[in-house]
């Protein structure tokens, strides 16, 4: 009987989670990104000074946060990085709302006053600049569920 | 309705008749405009003048002007002096350089020249001008008209120069002789309290020279101190050489996440007159020329939005090395 209250519980925490998700949507491309293939070419100052670059060859893998709520441009390494799941796998993130790659990742400026975009993006690259997924309706908040899919399907194809 | 600024020019005087000398003056009235002339003229010769003898605005499709003049030809002793009048008719739809017709002067001759008269024909020009209006500097530098033949709304930059057609129905008609949309009738709503939209002074000036040096990412405005730092693609840079800086084309909704603190962060200037590169600010580039002093984005738009080359379609020329 003392089962039962975990397994509710871990159904409920299934279901929220599923139901946290439902609006994002896995896309194979969006506007010039296209699964497998590098990422656009871009060139960023961060509001630090520090200077990036999309098609640059990292340690690991880099995460896009594109949404009006994010800054110009950060770039969060190591322990500047808030999400415990993104830090343990060694990821950077990128968070930006400049409207350069908002128009590359194929978002479009729904309202000018206040600002917003029609959607929010994710897109991880791995170490060599290619992306390997696309999700439109993401942003941060979500980053740990869907590095859990990512970390799923990789295993999957590997046990393959 | 045209709208004209109507210059009356002395195009010639031709000296016929009898010669009774070549010290000629010949003092004009022309609509309530005096003038007067003093030079040697040829006995049977034509001599141009082109002198603007006045100056104004009309809005008529035809203006009558009213002309006196009188000929002296000057000597120690006796002058021989002459008068004739007659009306000039100006074309405000017509040449912007026209024959606006001619006043015959007879002078007769006294003292040693008694008995013989010189017949001065003098001839009148007028020069056109269009009456142009300016776009006003309105919502961030753009305001919104119609595109006549389109009937779709378009964004005109601030400093745009149009030549203003006719007023109907409280709406202010004109062609746009700048920009993206060059060459296109369009319309505005008139203010509320009936006035025009548009400025009559001119706010523009003459073509600006800017300099963007790739390895360091300097922008300098040639001839002034101010200097801004600018991201670029290296992946995808900008060519080395002169580019055209278009009149901005039209707002960039990608520049909005900007306007916060560069209030004109929508305005984007093409460079060279195909593509996609632009001068704008922000803090990414993809082939652009990026200023990424995004708070000094609006110092550097007050400095070229209103600068021409002279060709209706640059505000200057970018500099690349």
């Amino acid at each position: 009987m003392r089962r039962a209250p975990a397994v509710l519980l871990a159904a409920v925490a299934i279901l929220c989670g599923c139901a946290g998700l439902h609006h994002i949507q896995e896309r194979s491309s969006h506007g010039s990104l296209r699964v497998g293939a590098p990422i656009p070419s871009f060139a960023a100052v961060t509001e630090t000074g520090q200077h990036f670059h999309s098609r640059d060859s990292w340690t690991n893998l880099t995460i896009y946060s594109v949404g009006q709520a994010h800054p110009d441009f950060s770039l969060d390494v190591a322990e500047d990085v808030s999400s415990l799941a993104v830090r343990k796998m060694g990821a950077r993130i990128v968070r930006t709302r400049d409207g350069v790659v908002a128009n590359l990742f194929g978002m479009k400026v729904a309202k000018e006053e206040p600002f917003e975009y029609d959607t929010t993006m994710v897109v991880i690259c791995d170490t060599n600049c290619l992306v390997l997924r696309i999700w439109r309706s993401a942003g941060v908040e979500d980053l740990d569920e869907l590095l859990k899919q990512l970390e799923v399907s990789r295993e999957s194809s590997v046990s393959k | 309705m045209p709208n004209k600024i109507v210059t009356i020019q002395l195009q010639s005087v031709e000296y016929g008749g009898d010669n009774l000398g070549d010290d000629i003056a010949i003092d004009l009235n022309i609509g309530g405009v005096n003038a007067t002339i003093r030079d040697q003229i040829k006995h049977g010769a034509t001599r141009t003048f082109n002198r603007p003898l006045s100056r104004f605005q009309n809005t008529n499709n035809t203006v009558r002007i009213a002309v006196s003049a009188t000929v002296t030809e000057e000597d120690i002793v006796y002058n021989d002096i002459g008068s004739g009048s007659g009306n000039l008719t100006v074309d405000l739809n017509g040449a912007a350089n026209q024959p606006i017709g001619s006043v015959k002067v007879n002078v007769p001759g006294s003292g040693g020249d008694k008995g013989d008269t010189g017949v001065f024909t003098l001839n009148f020009t007028a020069k056109l001008e269009e009456v142009y209006r300016f776009v006003p500097d309105v919502s961030r530098g753009w305001m919104r008209a119609r595109i006549e033949a389109t009937a779709t709304n378009e964004s005109l930059p601030y400093t745009v120069a149009v030549s203003y057609t006719k007023t109907e129905r409280g709406r202010e008609y004109f062609t746009i002789l700048e920009g993206a949309h060059r060459g296109k009738g369009a319309s505005v709503s008139l203010n509320t309290n009936g006035t025009s939209r548009f400025l009559t002074a001119d706010p523009r000036s003459t073509g600006v020279r800017l300099r963007f040096t790739k390895s360091t990412g300097a922008l300098e405005l040639i001839g002034t101190a101010l200097r801004y730092q600018t991201i670029t693609d290296p992946r995808n840079p900008i060519p080395n050489g002169e580019w055209d800086i278009e009149i901005p084309d039209y707002p960039h909704a990608l520049g909005a996440s900007y306007e916060d603190r560069a209030q004109r962060a929508k305005t984007w200037f093409r460079l060279g007159h195909s593509g996609d590169r632009y001068l704008h600010t922000g803090r990414v580039s993809a082939g652009c020329v990026t200023v990424s002093e995004v708070q000094r984005w609006d110092e550097l738009y007050a400095r070229i939005i209103g600068a021409r080359k002279g060709d209706a379609v640059s505000v200057g020329v970018l500099e690349v090395r």
